[in-house]
C-alpha cells in the first residue's frame, strides 16, 4: 500500500476541519475524499444493495411496445406481440427477447403513474422525484445517493453519468461535487485524466516543482484555507493519474466475449463501462438511450430502440449475475412516461405521450425477481393495481441502498428535501 | 414584523448578533418545552401500554441524542443539516414530519431554531449534562426486527476496536455496520485492490471476530490470507473471486458454519472444492463461474444444499 | 422621475402631450446630471471620501486597524479583474507600471469602465442576476438571443438600472421584434409566472417569498395570501402573440393530425415560425387580480376567492371586482420608486459586493427585517449601506458611475487579508478579503494570453442571423418578424414556399457582420472589430470572452467545470475548487490551448525580451501581473536558458500556481 498512507488520511482529516472551522468554505473536490465517505454511512438494513446503474430510457418509452402486453386488447397492442419468458406466467414484448429470459431476476412496475406530460418536466421528476420550479434545482437521484450514502471509492467519482445529458444529472442546490461526472462516449474515459502526450514525463515533473516553489511563497503571504484546499488538490488529482483504479473507465480492458454480449451500440457499451464503474466502488451509473419518443411510425421505430436495450439490459443482467454483483447492484429501468394506447394512423401509426399509465423494471439489488408489481387494465390506460408514481420508484431505489428516506437534507435557501419527496418504497418486493 | 417603514428598516441596518458561544444549558430548556414529553425512555402510558419514544429517537441523554432516531442521528456534532432535532423544526408547520407536531410541545421560533443551529455547529456539547446516561443502568435501544435476526451470530460479541477499523479505512477499505446499531461488520476492500496482499491480513485480524461480510475480490491475497478468513467465526458474505485462491485455501473455510454467501468466480478452484463446500449447510448462493469446477459438480452442489443457487455462467 | 412621468402618461389619455413633452426634458437633463458627475473628478473623489470615511469609522467599532494600500502590480490586477473581468495583459501591465502620472490609477479606472471589457463582463454580471440564457424556457424551443441581446446593448449604454427593471417587468411584444428583446424575462418562465414572480421578488427587492408560494411562511412574515396579492400584478399576462390564427395555422402544418405538410423540410420550416415568430413573445396586460387557488391552505382567504393585487410592502395595489389594465406598469413602477424599500438597498448592495468582494449584508438575495421571530439581517457597516442608497438614487440608477466611485476609494486600494474571511460572520473591509478568480475570470483570463485583443473578438452566440430550414436567409430574424407577422395563412403558405426554392447559402453561418454597432460600447470599437477581425483568424474559434459563447456554455465546457452558473437559478455560480478542475489545469486547457499554442499573444513578449532574465520577468508580468523576486527569478533562470521548451515549463507553472487564480 503505498497511495493510501495514513498520513494521506490525517491530511484530509486536516483539510476537513480546516473547512469545518472556517465556516464559509466547503471543501469540495468533486474526487476527492471529502463528500461523506461509505464508513460514515450504516445502511437502514442489512445486505442492502451498494450501487445502482439507472438505465434511462428517454423520450417516453411505448409501455404496451416493452413491458406491458399481458392481457392486452390486440386493437391497442397492434403489430407488436407477446412473448414468453422465463418465468412462467409472464410474458413481455416480443422485442425483447433476451431480457425475457433474465425474467427471473426482473420485477415489472406496470402501475407507473406520472403527473408530467412533457419531456423535461416528465424527466425531471422521474430523475429528481421533485416538479421542476424556477426557483430551485433539485439534485438528480444519483447526487442524493453520494451525499446519503457517500462514496465507496474515493478515488473514483461517487455518481456517474453516461451517455446523458449532463444537465440530468445535476446536483442542483448540493452543487457540483455532487453532480454526476459525464462521459459522453463509453470509450473516452474520463476527462483529462491522462497526461498530455507533448509534454515530456521529466517536464511534467519539472513543471509541477516549479509551481509548488511558487505557491511555497505565496503560501507565506496568505492563511487562507481556500487556497490550501486549491493546492491540496494537485495532490489528489496526480494520484487519481496514478491510481490503478482509474483502469475502471477503461472499456478496452474486457475481453471481446464481453464486449459482444453488451452488443455493438453506444447504449450496449455505456451498460458495460456501468459495470465496470460499480465493480470499481461507484455508487451510481446512469446511462441514458433516447430516441424513445415514437410519434410516427411507432412498429418500426420501436424495436430499433429495443435491440439496443434488450441487448444491454440483458447482457447487464446477465453479466452482474454470474459475477455474483446482482445482489449488490440495483438495475432499474425508468422513462419519463408511456405512450398512448390508441395507434394514430394519420402519423404513420405513432404514438403520443401518456403520463397516466407507463411501465419501468428493477432487478437486482435484493429484489425478490420474476413477478409484476402493479397492473393496468386491459387497454393499457389506466392503473388498476399497484400504482407507482416516481416518487414511490425512487424511494424504492432509496431503500434497495438502504438510505433513510426520510432523511431532511437543507437547502442553501433554507427549504428541506428528501431523497424521494414523499415516495413510499415498495418493501414487500425485497422479500 | 410590521410592512416595511423607514424606522424598521433603520433597526435592520443597526442590528447585530452576540457572538458568545452557545451553551446546552441555554438549549436545554428548549427541548425541555418542546421535544422530551415524545423522545424520551419507553415508559408505560396511563392504560398500562408501553409507549416507545417517537421515531426511535431519545433526548434524554447526550448518548441517545447522538445516536439518533430511525431518521439519522439527533445531533451531528458540527452540521445541523445532518442533525435530526435541527432538522425537523426547520420544517414548515404543515409538514408531516415537522417538529413539534401541532398540539404537542411548545413550537419554536426563529431565534431559538438558530440558538439550537449554532449550538449543533459549535460542536453540540453537552457540557457536564449526563442525562439518563448517568443512571446505573442504561435501558438499551429495542432492537429493530430487521437487526434481530442476526442477532444470535452477535451474542456474547464485543464492540469492533474503533483504531483497527479507522486504520483499514484509511487504506481505502469500506468498514461499517452490517445494519445500525449492529457489532458485526462488513468490510470491502474497493479501493486499489490490486495493492493488497497477505501482508494486509494483519489489519484484518483485530476485526476477526466482528467481520459478517468480506469482500476481497480482485486482491493479490493467497491461500494464506484465506486459511486465516478460515479462523473468522461469524463470516457470513465471502467474496474472493479473482484472486489466486486455490482448492486448498477453500479447504480452510470449512469452519464457517455461518457462509451463507460465497463467489470464488475467476479462479482457479476446481471440482476438489466441493466436498468442503456441501459441509457448509447454510449456504444458498455459490458463484463459481470462470473456475474449474465442472458443471455437473455444481449441479451435485446445488442438489446438496437445500434451496442454494449454484451459479456457473 | 422621469419613469413615472412615463407610466403617467400611459394612463392619461388627455394631457399627455405636455406631460410627454416634459417628461423627455427632466429626462434629458437628468441623464446630463449623472453623465457629468461621473466625469468630474472632484466630485468622484470627494464622494469616494465620504464612503472612505463611513468605512473607517467601522474600523474602530470592529477593533481593526487598515492594511497597508495595496502596491500597483496588485492594485492593477485587482482592477482589472474587477472592472473588466480579466487580468491584463503585457503591454497593459507595463504601460501602467512604467507610467510614473500621479493621476494613472484614476485615469485607469475610467479607461476600464470605458472599454468593451466592461461590457462583456458586467453582461455576464447581468446574466446571473437574471437567469438569461441562449435558450429559453424548460424545452428550450425558443431563443434567447434577442433576450441576451437586450441586456448586452442596454449594458453597452449604459442603461440605468430602473429602467431595465420597468422594461422587464412591462415589456410587451414579439420575441423577435426590434426593440422588445426584454420580453424574454417572462419568456424565461414560460408556463410557469409563480416562479417567475418569486424571483422577481428575489432578484430585485431581495426578498424570499417563494415558500410562500405553498404554505404560510414559517418563520418569516410572508402569508400564501400575500404570494397570490403580488403574483395577481402580472397574472393576465400572456406568453406568445395575439396572433392565434397563424399560430394555429403553422402549428398545424407542422404538428397536425389532418392537415400537416408531408415535406419534412417545410415542416421544420412552420415549426420554426411558431417558435420564432407567432408564438415567442408577451402580451396582454396584468389583471390585478387572481383566483386563489384549489389547495390555498394559507391564513386569511380560501381556495376559489379572488383576491386584489397587493404589494408586500405598501404604495401599489389593484381591485378584486374591476380588472386592471396596466397592473404591470403599476407593479414596474412600484418596484423601482426610490421609496421602495428594498429596490435601492439591494442593488447597492450587489455593486458593492461585485468591486469589493464581499458584500454589506450576505446573501446579497436576502434581506429580512427583524421582528419577533427573527433578528433580521446584519449588515457589516450601516453607515455606508445608507450612504450609497442615496448615491445611487442621485446617480439615477447610473450603475457604471457607482462602480467608478467605488474603485475610486482608498478601502478598495487597501492590502490584502491574510486571513480567510467568513462574508456571514461580519467584515469591516479594512482589507481586501483573498478570492478565487470566478469561472468568467480564469477563462478571460487565460483567453488574454492567447488571442490579441480577446475583448473585440465576437462570436456567433448573440447572432440574429436568420437560419431556417437549413437555409442561411442573409438577414436578421428581426427583418423576418417584421416580413411575416402580419401575414395570412395563405401568404405564409407562400413564404415558405419561397424559403424552400431560395436555397439561400447552406448551414449555420455564425456571421459576425451581423453583429450590429449597438452593440458596441463605441462606433471605434465596431470600427475595429471589423478591420481587425483577420488578426484573429490564426486563433482557436473557441478562445473568446465567455460573454461571446453561448449562456451558459455546454455541461462539459472548461467554464462550467469551474463553476459558471447554469442560469438556472439567480446568480448560481459557484467559486469552489474541485479535481476535475485541476486535471484540467494539468492535463487540458493550459497545455492545449495556451502552453502548447506557439501563436499564444503571452509569447511575444517573452521572444521580443533579449535576455533569460528578461524572459522570465515578461512571463511573470504576463501572467501574475508582477515582477519575479530574486529568488524566483533563480528558480526560472535554468528553465529561461533551455529555450522554447523551458520558457513552457515557466508558463505552464506560473499558469498552474495557487498566486494565478486567487485574487489578492
Amino acid at each position: 500500500m503505498t497511495l493510501n498512507s495514513a498520513d494521506e488520511f490525517s491530511r484530509r482529516q486536516f483539510l476537513l476541519n480546516i473547512a469545518k472551522a472556517s465556516l464559509g468554505v466547503t471543501v469540495a473536490p468533486m474526487l476527492g475524499a471529502s463528500v461523506a465517505t461509505a464508513a460514515d454511512f450504516v445502511p437502514i438494513r442489512p445486505r442492502a444493495a451498494k450501487s445502482v446503474i439507472f438505465l434511462m430510457m428517454s423520450g417516453g418509452m411505448s409501455h404496451l411496445d416493452t413491458l406491458d402486453v399481458m392481457g392486452k386488447k390486440d386493437t391497442v397492442l397492434g403489430k407488436t406481440k407477446p412473448l414468453a419468458t422465463s418465468v412462467s406466467g409472464i410474458s413481455i414484448s416480443e422485442n425483447l427477447p433476451k431480457t425475457a429470459k433474465q425474467m427471473q431476476h426482473i420485477v415489472l412496475f406496470n402501475g407507473m403513474s406520472t403527473t408530467q406530460g412533457a419531456h423535461e418536466q416528465g424527466q425531471y421528476l422521474m430523475e429528481r422525484s421533485y416538479i421542476m420550479r424556477g426557483t430551485i434545482v433539485h439534485p438528480a437521484t444519483g447526487s442524493w445517493v453520494v451525499r446519503l450514502g457517500g462514496k465507496r471509492n474515493n478515488n473514483l467519482p461517487g455518481f456517474v453519468a453516461v451517455s446523458t445529458d449532463p444537465n440530468n444529472a445535476a446536483g442542483g442546490f448540493m452543487g457540483a461535487k455532487y453532480s454526476g461526472v459525464p462521459i459522453g462516449e463509453p470509450g473516452e474515459g474520463l476527462q483529462d485524466s491522462m497526461k498530455p502526450g507533448s509534454i515530456s514525463q521529466g517536464d511534467f515533473d519539472k513543471r509541477l516543482s516549479l509551481a509548488d516553489s511558487l505557491n511555497k511563497q505565496f503560501h507565506t503571504q496568505v492563511n487562507n484555507s481556500a487556497i490550501r484546499e486549491h493546492k491540496g488538490l494537485y495532490d489528489d488529482a496526480l494520484r487519481l493519474m496514478r491510481c490503478e483504479d482509474l483502469k475502471a473507465f477503461d472499456v478496452k480492458q474486457e475481453p471481446s466475449e464481453v464486449k459482444g454480449l453488451y452488443g455493438p451500440s453506444r447504449f450496449g457499451q455505456g451498460c458495460m463501462l456501468a459495470r465496470r464503474l460499480v465493480e470499481h466502488g461507484v455508487r451510481y451509473v446512469q446511462v441514458s438511450l433516447g430516441g424513445w419518443d415514437t410519434h410516427y411510425d411507432n412498429f418500426t421505430a420501436v424495436p430499433a430502440r429495443a435491440k439496443d436495450l434488450d441487448d444491454g439490459l440483458a447482457a447487464l443482467l446477465q453479466d452482474l449475475h454470474r459475477r455474483g454483483m446482482l445482489q449488490d447492484t440495483l438495475v432499474a429501468v425508468g422513462t419519463e412516461f408511456g405512450r398512448t394506447p390508441e395507434i394514430i394512423t394519420e402519423h404513420e401509426d405513432g404514438r403520443d405521450h401518456y403520463p397516466k399509465a407507463f411501465s419501468c423494471l428493477m432487478a437486482g439489488g435484493g429484489l425478490q425477481g420474476g413477478r409484476v408489481h402493479g397492473k393496468k387494465d386491459d387497454k393499457g390506460g389506466n392503473v388498476t393495481d399497484g400504482l407507482t408514481n416516481p416518487q414511490d420508484f425512487n424511494a424504492t431505489i432509496a431503500y434497495s441502498l438502504g438510505l433513510p428516506v426520510d432523511q431532511v437534507i437543507i437547502s442553501p435557501s433554507g427549504r428541506p428535501f428528501t431523497i424521494a419527496d414523499k415516495g413510499k418504497p415498495v418493501v414487500e418486493l425485497f422479500s | 414584523m410590521s410592512r416595511s417603514s423607514a424606522i424598521c428598516l433603520s433597526l435592520a441596518l443597526t442590528a447585530s448578533v452576540a457572538t458568545a458561544e452557545v451553551t446546552f444549558l441555554q438549549v436545554a430548556p428548549l427541548l425541555r418545552k418542546s421535544c422530551i414529553e415524545c423522545h424520551s425512555a419507553p415508559k408505560k402510558d396511563p392504560s398500562g401500554k408501553m409507549v416507545n419514544p417517537k421515531g426511535g429517537l431519545r433526548m434524554d441523554a447526550p448518548s441517545h441524542m447522538l445516536k439518533g432516531g430511525s431518521g439519522g442521528p439527533g445531533v451531528e456534532p458540527g452540521d445541523p443539516d445532518k442533525s435530526l432535532i435541527y432538522a425537523r423544526i426547520l420544517l414548515p408547520p404543515d409538514h408531516e414530519d415537522a417538529m413539534p407536531p401541532k398540539g404537542k410541545g411548545t413550537p419554536l421560533t426563529f431565534p431559538q431554531t438558530e440558538l439550537i443551529k449554532q449550538w449543533i455547529i459549535e460542536g453540540g456539547k453537552f457540557g457536564d449534562w449526563k442525562g439518563s446516561d448517568a443512571a446505573a443502568t442504561v435501558t438499551p435501544a429495542p432492537a429493530t426486527t430487521k437487526t434481530k435476526t442476526l442477532d444470535p451470530l452477535a451474542s456474547g460479541l464485543g464492540v469492533p476496536p474503533e483504531d483497527a477499523i479507522k486504520k483499514l479505512m484509511s487504506m481505502g477499505c469500506v468498514v461499517h455496520p452490517v445494519a445500525p446499531d449492529s457489532k458485526l461488520l462488513s468490510v470491502a476492500w474497493v479501493a486499489t485492490p490490486g495493492a493488497v496482499g497477505d501482508q494486509e491480513m494483519e489489519f484484518l485480524k483485530p476485526l476477526g471476530a466482528n467481520i459478517s461480510e468480506l469482500d476481497l475480490s480482485d486482491t493479490k491475497i493467497t491461500d494464506a490470507s484465506v486459511a486465516i478468513i478460515g479462523t473468522f467465526p461469524r463470516v457470513t458474505k465471502l467474496n474472493l473471486s479473482s484472486t489466486a485462491v486455490t482448492d486448498s485455501g477453500i479447504a480452510s473455510l470449512k469452519g464457517l458454519v455461518n457462509l451463507d454467501w460465497l463467489s470464488v468466480h475467476s479462479t482457479s478452484v476446481s471440482d476438489a472444492s466441493i466436498e468442503t463446500l456441501k459441509g457448509l449447510r447454510k449456504l444458498k448462493n455459490v458463484y463459481l463461474w470462470k473456475t474449474h469446477v465442472s458443471s455437473s459438480s455444481a449441479g451435485t452442489l446445488q442438489k446438496a444444499l437445500p434451496g442454494s443457487v449454484v451459479s456457473i455462467e | 422621475m422621469t419613469r413615472h412621468l412615463f407610466a403617467m402618461k400611459l394612463r392619461l389619455t388627455c394631457t399627455t402631450l405636455t406631460l410627454f413633452a416634459a417628461a423627455t426634458v427632466a429626462h434629458a437633463q437628468l441623464a446630463k446630471k449623472t453623465v457629468d458627475l461621473g466625469n468630474d473628478p472632484a466630485w468622484v473623489k470627494k464622494t469616494a471620501l465620504e464612503i472612505d470615511k463611513r468605512v473607517a469609522q467601522g474600523f474602530a467599532k470592529a477593533k481593526v486597524t487598515p492594511i497597508a494600500g495595496a502596491d500597483d502590480s496588485k492594485w492593477l490586477r485587482r482592477v482589472y479583474l474587477d472592472s473588466i473581468g480579466r487580468i491584463p495583459s503585457y503591454d497593459e501591465a507595463k504601460a501602467f507600471l512604467d507610467d510614473s502620472a500621479a493621476d494613472k490609477r484614476e485615469k485607469l479606472i475610467t479607461k476600464l469602465l470605458n472599454s468593451e471589457g466592461w461590457v462583456s463582463t458586467t453582461y455576464n454580471w447581468y446574466a446571473d442576476i437574471l437567469r438569461a440564457t441562449s435558450r429559453l424556457g424548460t424545452d428550450g424551443t425558443r431563443s434567447g438571443v434577442p433576450y441576451l441581446r437586450w441586456l448586452r446593448e442596454s449594458v453597452a449604454t449604459n442603461k440605468p438600472w430602473d429602467k431595465m427593471v420597468y422594461e422587464l417587468i412591462t415589456t410587451n411584444g414579439g420575441g423577435w421584434e426590434e426593440g422588445k428583446g426584454a420580453v424574454g424575462y417572462f419568456e424565461r418562465d414560460r408556463g410557469m409566472p409563480l416562479d417567475n414572480m418569486a424571483n422577481t421578488t428575489r432578484i430585485f427587492l431581495g426578498t424570499h417569498i417563494e415558500c410562500a408560494q405553498c404554505h404560510d411562511h414559517p418563520y418569516d412574515t410572508w402569508k400564501q395570501k400575500d404570494f397570490y396579492e403580488m403574483s395577481a400584478f402580472t397574472h393576465g399576462l400572456k406568453t406568445g402573440t395575439p396572433k392565434e390564427e397563424q399560430r394555429k395555422y403553422v402549428n398545424e402544418k407542422y404538428n397536425g393530425k389532418t392537415n400537416q405538410d408531408p415535406d419534412k423540410t417545410k415542416r421544420d420550416i412552420y415549426r420554426w415560425l411558431q417558435d420564432n415568430i407567432y408564438d415567442f413573445g408577451v402580451w396582454g396586460d396584468g389583471k390585478g387580480n387572481i383566483m386563489l387557488p384549489t389547495d390555498f391552505k394559507g391564513k386569511g382567504g380560501k381556495p376559489g376567492d379572488t383576491v386584489p393585487a397587493k404589494s408586500i410592502y405598501p404604495g401599489a395595489s389593484g381591485s378584486k371586482t374591476r380588472d386592471m389594465k396596466d397592473a404591470r406598469e403599476e407593479f414596474a413602477e412600484w418596484v423601482t420608486e426610490p421609496q421602495n424599500p428594498r429596490f435601492t438597498l439591494i442593488m447597492v448592495n450587489r455593486i458593492w459586493k461585485r468591486t469589493m468582494g464581499i458584500g454589506l449584508f450576505e446573501p446579497v438575495d436576502k434581506f429580512v427585517m427583524p421582528s419577533k421571530d427573527n433578528p433580521g439581517t446584519v449588515v457589516n457597516n450601516p453607515d455606508v449601506l445608507k450612504y450609497l442608497e442615496g448615491m445611487l438614487k442621485e446617480l439615477n440608477y447610473d450603475v457604471k458611475t457607482f462602480q467608478k466611485v467605488l474603485l475610486n476609494t482608498r478601502t478598495y486600494a487597501l492590502g490584502t487579508n491574510r486571513d480567510a474571511v467568513d462574508p456571514r460572520a461580519g467584515y469591516a473591509f479594512h482589507g481586501r478579503a483573498v478570492k478565487r478568480m470566478t469561472a468568467e475570470q480564469v477563462w478571460d483570463s487565460m483567453g488574454t494570453l492567447v488571442v490579441p485583443d480577446i475583448d473585440y473578438r465576437k462570436g456567433g452566440a448573440l447572432s440574429p442571423n436568420a437560419v431556417v430550414g437549413g437555409r442561411n436567409l442573409g438577414k436578421s430574424v428581426y427583418e423576418v418578424y417584421k416580413e411575416v407577422i402580419n401575414m395570412k395563412p395563405a401568404e405564409i403558405s407562400a413564404w415558405v414556399d419561397k424559403i424552400i426554392s431560395y436555397g439561400g447559402s447552406k448551414g449555420g453561418g455564425d456571421d459576425m457582420m451581423m453583429m450590429d454597432k449597438s452593440m458596441m460600447a463605441s462606433n471605434d470599437a465596431a470600427a475595429a472589430n471589423m478591420t481587425d477581425a483577420a488578426k484573429w483568424s490564426a486563433y482557436s474559434k473557441e478562445i473568446l470572452r465567455a460573454s461571446e459563447l453561448s449562456s451558459p456554455t455546454p455541461p462539459q465546457h472548461f467554464l462550467r467545470k469551474f463553476g459558471q452558473s447554469s442560469r438556472e437559478v439567480i446568480e448560481g455560480g459557484s467559486s469552489e475548487s474541485d479535481v476535475t478542475q485541476v486535471l484540467s489545469l494539468i492535463n487540458g486547457h493550459v497545455e492545449k490551448n495556451i502552453v502548447n499554442d506557439s501563436r499564444a499573444v503571452v509569447y511575444k513578449s517573452i521572444d521580443a525580451a533579449a535576455t533569460p532574465e528578461d524572459k522570465v520577468k515578461a512571463a511573470f508580468i504576463g501572467i501574475l501581473t508582477r515582477n519575479p523576486t530574486p529568488a524566483e527569478l533563480e528558480l526560472m533562470l535554468p528553465e529561461a536558458k533551455k529555450g522554447r521548451e523551458g520558457i513552457k515549463n515557466i508558463l505552464y507553472a506560473l499558469l498552474n500556481s495557487n498566486e494565478f487564480i486567487f485574487i489578492l
